[in-house]
């Protein structure tokens, strides 16, 4: 059991020094497809992030936290703009992984991704950690 | 049964019969209980110091009035006389936990009628007047700009229900009971008027603001049964509930309703939308085995609901918020659902001169005539008739599709649809639910569309040959659309074979095609011509494995073309060999000299490949063979003999595609 115990260990690590190797910078016409996308998308975005609307939640998407934020007739479309972005982000993270010829390491690099955008946060956003929303 | 105005006119009528036994002097009276239905008083004493002008004061311990308690009810009249009315100037309600309410009334003559004016702390006041006997009893309740919070707070068991949706507002109430007493049927008309109305969800996604309703009810009691009429007239503000946003004005319900002992009918109910049209209604509902109240029947109808309006007001709406593709819909539906018990039990949907297209004009349904029922116990058969059609560039003809609709499985009857000079047969398209979920199969042929008629159609330079597909069999399983067999292209007089298509998530964000292809003896006099690279004469074979495109761009592939096996005039013109140099970028010029070039048109060739290894938008280029540091795509033969050498291996795939462009000066479809 205890070989069992370390065999398992030792994947886990030799999977993580792995995926540390892995390139986020990597491009390819669909990556770049979908970041432009996501790029188009975000000058609509930052004023929901800055009023509080939208936050990025800690799974790497974004979330529609308080609709209040939006006047009443606008907030169908904010729905459906983080429903896009949502979208774009999970292809995102899946062709990176698939660039990286990794498809497996989807799921480290939605991480790695939530960590990145939270970080680059501006102040007055709200991000979400712990399942609790707070104000950068 | 007994109605609350007879109970408190029972309790008045005893406390004045009381008071009037004594004459002039003041006067103390106790009573222990008393009770009629719907109210129970304990502890009840009245004091007063003049029958004629003076302070009054009414002691109720306990009082269950309509089912709700209330201790230490107290009022208290500065002014009260019994002669010749009975009246009660400034006085003061109180009651245990309540704020003070502020009460005058007045009670006179054989009709005792009432007029009184209450009026809680920070509401405007109420007025109540009527008569409380005589042939025709009745009441009116009148109020105006009461605030709502205030109301709902009246009705703890409503209060609780609403209080996650925070909801104010004003509203002005005019109501009226009338015939109340044994032996009549009462009823009831009132109306309400909400102004600046709003509510909203603590994550504001169910919210209303600056709401204007009005409401009318008219009922009257038969036995237990209260039958009637209501109507809701919306005139304004705007409402979001979840996906759905609607803005009021020109919204109206308006239905018939009996109501007895916990069983709901609505009938002759008319729902108008602006624009959209009129759904008339029935509904039963009555209780479940558990006591809830539970959906027996109903029926929705809507006649010529236009598509437009319905799409602009829900349709389209609904799909931004989920990210779906928009619609362009236009035409009239007519509508009929009907549910019971069980849940949906008959649905119909006819469609008149419908145009359905896609919103970014990929697509299009033109005139759509269909009727499509469905019932839950039994298959039924649909039709639609399409009186044309496009589908990217390309015009379809009119065609009409049957089909036999059933819950858990639709089937069409095999179709040809005319496409430009040929037609496309459906010979099976049949969609099973199996474990919840859906699962297509179909098989189609494709008679040879002329390619010269289909690539005019495409805009694309005029091609020689024919298209033609068949395929066997197309299976639809968990969002991947697969081929089964080989669908098969004649062009340029050779063939391209498509075999392990596969078609993934092809609505999703990310639509992902595979497939491997073959082309065989592919007439290159034809293609050149048609695509303007300079001619070359000669036969072409390729194979390109692994395709992958990603939103219908490539990504990746593994392509090889070369000069087919056999026996054939083999020449390139100067113009195809500059082309094709040009292709390789700035280093594959270096092996031809330009002097030479210049003075021939033409030259023999003896093989011509290619090679290009799509990963990560670059293209890694090879050749027939390699010579000095370079890869040949053209072997020479014959006099005058040409080879091209290229030596630039690694290409940027977009930049490749730029050259194409610019040496064939057509956008390859490919882009």
């Amino acid at each position: 059991m205890n070989a069992l115990k370390r065999i398992a260990l030792l994947a886990a690590l030799v999977a993580s020094a792995a995926w540390a190797q892995g390139n986020l910078e990597i491009n390819t016409p669909a990556i770049s497809q979908i970041k432009s996308g996501m790029q188009a998308r975000h000058a609509q975005l930052a004023p929901h992030y800055a009023s509080g609307a939208v936050g990025l939640g800690a799974d790497g998407t974004v979330a529609l936290r308080d609709a209040s934020a939006v006047p009443l007739a606008q907030r169908q479309a904010v729905q459906g703009l983080v429903a896009q972005e949502n979208a774009d982000r999970a292809a995102l993270y899946r062709e990176i992984a698939r660039a990286n010829g990794h498809p497996e390491w989807e799921a480290d690099i939605r991480n790695t991704f939530a960590q990145r955008w939270i970080e680059r946060a501006q102040p007055g956003w709200y991000v979400q950690s712990g399942g609790q929303w707070s104000r950068k | 049964m007994c109605s609350l105005p007879e109970r408190l006119r029972g309790v008045v009528l005893a406390l004045t019969l009381a008071a009037s036994a004594a004459s002039q002097a003041s006067l103390d009276l106790s009573f222990d209980r008393l009770q009629a239905p719907a109210l129970t008083l304990e502890q009840v004493s009245v004091s007063l110091q003049s029958l004629d002008r003076g302070p009054a004061r009414l002691r109720i311990a306990q009082a269950r009035i309509a089912g709700r308690d209330l201790s230490d009810l107290r009022l208290d009249c500065a002014e009260f006389s019994l002669h010749p009315e009975m009246r009660c100037r400034g006085g003061v309600l109180r009651a245990h936990g309540h704020s003070p309410w502020q009460l005058d009334f007045s009670l006179t003559g054989a009709q005792r009628t009432l007029k009184a004016r209450v009026q809680p702390p920070g509401s405007p006041p109420i007025d109540i007047e009527g008569a409380l006997a005589g042939a025709h009893p009745h009441l009116r309740l009148n109020t105006r700009a009461a605030d709502l919070v205030r109301l709902v707070a009246l009705d703890p068991v409503l209060q609780k229900a609403v209080a996650a949706y925070t909801p104010a507002g004003r509203v002005d109430i005019d109501a009226q009971l009338s015939d109340f007493g044994a032996g009549r049927s009462m009823r009831i008309a009132a109306r309400l008027d909400l102004q600046d109305a709003r509510f909203s969800s603590a994550d504001g996604l169910r919210a209303a603001e600056g709401l204007a309703l009005g409401i009318e009810i008219r009922a009257r009691a038969d036995g237990a049964r209260w039958n009637g009429e209501l109507s809701a007239d919306w005139h304004a503000g705007e409402l979001l509930w979840d996906a759905v946003y609607l803005k009021g004005g020109g919204t109206a319900l308006a239905s018939r309703f009996a109501l007895d002992s916990g069983q709901l009918t609505l009938s002759d109910g008319a729902l108008d939308l602006a624009e959209v049209g009129r759904l008339s209604f029935f509904a039963d509902w009555g209780r479940s085995a558990a006591g809830a109240p539970a959906l027996r029947s109903a029926r929705i109808d809507g006649q010529a609901f236009d598509l437009e309006a319905l799409n602009g007001r829900f349709i389209a709406p609904l799909s931004a918020v989920h990210g779906w593709p928009a619609l362009a819909l236009s035409g009239r539906a007519d509508m009929t659902l009907s549910v019971d018990a069980q849940g949906p039990e008959t649905a119909r949907l006819q469609l008149h001169g419908v145009a359905l297209a896609d919103a970014a004009g990929r697509w299009s349904l033109d005139r759509v005539d269909a009727d499509l029922p469905w019932q839950r116990e039994q298959p039924t058969a649909a039709r639609a008739a399409v009186a044309g059609a496009h589908f990217g560039r390309i015009p379809l003809g009119p065609f009409e599709l049957r089909a036999v609709l059933s819950p858990d499985r639709v089937s069409m009857e095999p179709v040809r649809i005319p496409v430009l000079d040929a037609g496309l047969r459906l010979n099976q398209l049949e969609f099973v639910q199996d474990d919840g979920r859906w699962r297509g199969d179909l098989s189609f042929d494709l008679e040879p569309v002329s390619m010269p008629a289909l690539s005019e159609a495409l805009g694309l330079p005029r091609m020689a040959g024919s298209f033609a597909a068949s395929v066997p069999g197309v299976r639809w399983r968990d969002g991947v659309l697969a081929l089964d067999g080989q669908m098969l292209i004649r062009v340029f007089d050779g063939y391209v074979a498509a075999t392990g298509l596969k078609l993934v998530e092809p609505f999703g964000a990310t639509p992902r095609v595979l497939a491997d292809l073959q082309m065989r003896y592919i007439d290159l006099e034809a293609l050149t011509d048609t695509v303007k690279f300079g001619r070359v004469t000669g036969r072409l074979d390729g194979d390109v494995t692994g395709l992958e495109l990603l939103r219908w761009r490539p990504v990746a592939f593994d392509a090889r073309i070369r000069s087919s096996e056999g026996d054939y005039p083999r020449v390139i013109s100067q113009r195809a060999v500059q082309n094709i140099t040009a292709l390789g970028g700035p280093g594959a010029a270096a092996a031809i000299q330009r002097s030479f070039l210049g003075f021939f048109e033409r030259f023999g060739y003896r093989r011509i490949g290619l090679s290009c290894v799509l990963r990560d938008g670059v293209c890694d280029m090879d050749g027939l063979d390699h010579k000095g540091g370079g890869f040949v795509l053209i072997e020479g033969g014959g006099v005058p003999a040409l080879s091209v050498v290229g030596y630039n291996r690694r290409v940027d795939w977009p930049e490749l595609l730029d050259r194409l462009s610019r040496v064939t000066g057509a956008t390859p479809v490919v882009r």
